[in-house]
Formats: structure tokens, sequence, C-alpha cells
């Protein structure tokens, strides 16, 4: 359910396009850094997307530096590193340990069960530092996959429960920031889990699986996803940003569409030869 | 209304497993997506998900609601406890910044920028026996209302009004919008009503418009979302004195 929360890099400059660059490599940084491989191979883009927010909301401090890519070790990756990095780099763990867990138990796959047994020291000394979000994850997680057991067709109830998740792990601290931020994650992570369901929709149909919008019909989900993004750009454009705002605004107005765009575009695209 | 059992055709004491198992078989036989334009398996569908929903919520034994053909949007989530939530709902830190409901149910970000967000859905009086929901949405008690709501067996244009309020209050985007298009579906000529509907949709309209403001033309790439605009365009023109 991760990796919606990206650049759109058409409509980026070219020197924001390197900071983002700079950003993802800083969190894949500080992930071996702190967890060594297996951490490295859990690097997403929504959490780069975190580590970008907070770290510009609290004007934090920057280290920046090169270092040898892992994936191409000819090549060096310039970094940008802040304090949100590492939280970042926290959650990134605990999520992934968590979905680990999750594919094990829900289809017994044996890879998952491997990797959750890599991922159990690193995410359990992470989620000591940040208890209640580690708490919000468990414990939304758990009752995500109780609605999916039961067959819950109101899909209002699992994307609630994965958005109030998201808006836990947007609040890193309790300050004046921390309602804006709750709502900022409370609705993009509506958006995520909804995306993640209107697109696996017909697949889940077939292959007679859970999907929390199968009993809506009739079955046009954009007007839906956008007011929540309406939502979640309500509320960010209320925080006073300025560093990266421009490829913050470039993720949420843009980024987050594509996946879902080139989907159902191949789709018309498969319907009229 | 047919026995929801028999339109699953699972036996009365069927396994929760069973029953959606059966259900995700039917789904797979007649859902819209995988039938586009077939009006009769549309209809099947919607008859399946009301059935289901009536197990689900122990309603089955229970006459239907009295509405030939059911809700439209397939799904009536007002069972006994539907809104059951474990744990909190809604923004759990204090201060939340939003000064009014309306700006609380659709962000109020472009309080000032924006000219459509100075429309208020129109002052709508309530009803006797909708005094005391439209006092606990106005006092943003959304979970509350809604526990009324569910109590109320008719359901007309007022109810699905107050339900797609107190919905949306909740960030229940789903069914609030399915809710507020229902209370419209069903009088057409409530200015409220439609107004509270071009107030979900104004939220999308301006997200766009701020989006292309910062260089993200999206014109072609998003043609569902420019019908959206453009039905919004042609509301304005058409249906606004001003």
């Amino acid at each position: 359910m991760f990796g919606y929360v990206k650049i759109h890099g058409e409509t980026l400059g070219e020197v924001e396009r390197q900071r983002y660059q700079a950003h993802y490599c800083g969190l894949c940084r500080r992930l071996g850094k702190d967890y060594g491989g297996r951490g490295r191979a859990t690097l997403t883009y929504d959490m780069t997307f975190l580590a970008i927010l907070l770290g510009s909301l609290y004007r934090e401090e920057e280290g920046s530096g090169t270092f040898p890519c892992p994936a191409n070790p000819l090549r060096k990756c310039g970094y940008i590193e802040t304090a949100a990095t590492g939280y970042a780099a926290d959650l990134n763990i605990v999520l992934a340990w968590y979905k680990c867990l999750d594919d094990w138990q829900d289809d017994g796959s044996l890879t998952a069960r491997s990797k959750a047994r890599l991922l159990e020291a690193p995410a359990c000394q992470a989620g000591e530092r940040w208890p209640r979000q580690e708490k919000a994850i468990r414990e939304g997680l758990a009752e995500l996959s109780a609605m999916e057991r039961v067959g819950e067709l109101n899909p209002d109830r699992p994307a609630g429960c994965f958005g109030r998740l998201m808006g836990e792990l947007f609040v890193r601290e309790q300050d004046e920031f921390s309602p804006l931020l709750w709502q900022t994650g409370f609705a993009l992570g509506r958006f995520i889990y909804l995306t993640d369901a209107a697109l696996d929709l017909r697949e889940d149909l077939k292959k007679e699986r859970y999907n929390p919008l199968a009993g809506q019909v009739p079955a046009d989900f954009t007007p839906m996803l956008t007011m929540l993004m309406a939502e979640c750009t309500g509320c960010f454009e209320q925080l006073p940003l300025e560093r990266d705002l421009a490829i913050l605004r470039n993720i949420l107005y843009s980024g987050v569409w594509v996946t879902y765009q080139t989907k159902i575009q191949s789709r018309k695209g498969a319907k009229t030869p | 209304m047919r026995d929801p059992y028999e339109i699953l055709g699972v036996s009365r004491d069927a396994s929760e497993d069973d029953i959606a198992q059966a259900y995700r078989k039917l789904a797979k036989k007649y859902h819209p997506d995988l039938n586009p334009g077939d009006k009769e398996a549309e209809k099947r569908m919607q008859e399946i998900n009301a059935a289901y929903d009536r197990i689900k919520n122990g309603t089955a034994d229970e006459p239907g609601p009295g509405q030939p053909g059911g809700n439209p949007y397939g799904q009536n989530p007002y069972g006994r406890n539907p809104y059951g939530y474990g744990g909190g709902q809604g923004n759990p830190y204090e201060g939340t910044p939003f000064e009014d409901i309306f700006g609380d149910l659709f962000g109020g970000a472009y309080e000032q920028q924006s000219r459509y967000r100075q429309q208020r859905p129109a002052a709508h009086s309530p009803s006797p026996r909708m005094r005391s929901v439209n006092n606990l949405v106005a006092a943003g008690r959304y979970q509350q209302a809604l526990q009324e709501l569910s109590g109320m067996d008719e359901r007309d244009g007022e109810w699905y009004f107050y339900s797609a309020l107190a919905n949306a209050g909740l960030g229940n985007r789903v069914t609030g919008l399915n809710h507020a298009r229902e209370a419209v579906r069903k009088e057409p000529g409530n200015e409220a009503y439609n107004e509270l509907l071009d107030q979900f949709e104004a939220g999308s309209f301006e997200y766009r418009r701020a989006g292309q403001a910062h260089g993200f033309d999206m014109t072609n790439a998003y043609s569902s979302l420019m019908r959206l605009c453009m039905a919004q365009i042609c509301c304005m023109l058409c249906c606004r004195p001003c």
C-alpha cells in the first residue's frame, strides 16, 4: 500500500528534482547507517515525503555530502539529512516490519516471514523510540485486518483507520502544529488506502478477495479521491512552510496521481485497441 | 424485499466466512466494473449489496428500508452499530484550528483566497424531528448525531442531508458524498441540499485550481477531474443568480 506519495518528475524543476533525490538518498543512507542493508531495503517514497515535510516545517539544520550508492557502487549520491530523516527512517522500519508480519499471517508467505525475522530487532529498537507511533501502527493495522476478515463494506471505516494511523505518524511531537499535521496525514492516509483499493478492485473481484470498494455502485472514484486530496492540501497549505515547498506541492497536487492515472489510462488503452 | 439469505444463496446458519465468500462469488459475476454498461447486472449488484449489509448488521429479519430498489449507491451503512469505530475518531489533538463547521468539513485553507469558500450551504431550518441532530452537528458532535440518525426509520432528503454533514465531519468521505447526492436526488429543488453537494465538490475545484496555479497543468491527464470541474463551472454559470 506504499509508494503513492512521490514526485511527478516532469513538472518539477531540475534544482528541486535534485534536492528531492538527495532527500531520498539521505533517507536511504540513514536506514543503512542505523539498520544496515536490511533496513535500506525498506526505503519508501512516502516516508521521504514525511522527512521533507517535517524538516521544512521545523526548519531543521541540514547535513549534506556524498556517499557511494548502494544500488550502483559506481555512482556517488548527494544526500541531505535532517533530524526528520532519522524519524522517517525509524517509522519506515516499524511500518515495514508490521507489513511483513501482516503478509505472513494473511498469505502464509515465507519470504514475508524471513523478512519479518530480519526486521524484528531493528523495528523493536525503533519502536521504543516512538512508542505512540508504534502503538498507532500496531493497533491500526490489527484493526484493519480485523475489518478485512469480516468483509467490511463501508469503505470509510478501513480508510478512516488507515488515515488515523497516518495522522499519528505525521505528528512527531505535540505542539501547535499537531492538529494540522494530524489532519493532513489523516486525509492523505485515507487517500492512499482508497487509491490502493480502487486500483486493485477489478483484480480483487476476479480473485474473490476482499476489497473495501466492492459495494460501491457505480464505481467512479476520482471525485471522491480528489475531495480527499483537497482536504489534505487544505490543511497542508496552512502550515508555515518555505523550504522545499515546491517539491511538497508537486507531490500533493500532481505526484500522488501518477500511479492512479497511469493505471487508469492503461486500462482505457487496453479497451480500445 | 426478498430474503437477504436467499439473495446471497446461503443458509441462515451460514458462518461469517461463508457469507463473505458467497458475496464475493456474486460480486465477481455481477459487479459493474466487470460488466460495463450492463444495467441488469448493476441492479443485481445493488440488491446483493443491500442483502449483504442487512445480514452483516443484523437487520436481515426486519422489513427492508421502505424504498423500492433500495439505496441507489448500493450500500446502506445504517445497521445496529455501524459507527462502532474502535478507538477515537476525529483529530485527537487539542486546538483544532477550524472555526466553524464548514471549515472543519471542507478544510479551511482556501478560506481567504477562494470566492467559492465564502458560500456556505444555505441556512436550513430543521424540521422538529431533526432539531436535536441539527444542534449536535453544529456543536461538532458528529458521532452522536449519527447515533440519533440511525435510530430514525424515515429516510427522507433531510435525513440524508444531516447524515452527509455528520459523516463529512468524521471524515467519512464516501458515505458523506453518497448521502449528499441522495439528499439532492430525493429533493432536487431543495436549495440547502444542492448547496451542500456543491460544497463537497467546491473543495475539489479549488484543489485543481491551486494545482494549476502551482504549475501542474493536469488538463489532459485528468479528464475525469476535468468533467467534474466543468460541471462545477456550468453550475456556477447557470444556477447562481449572482
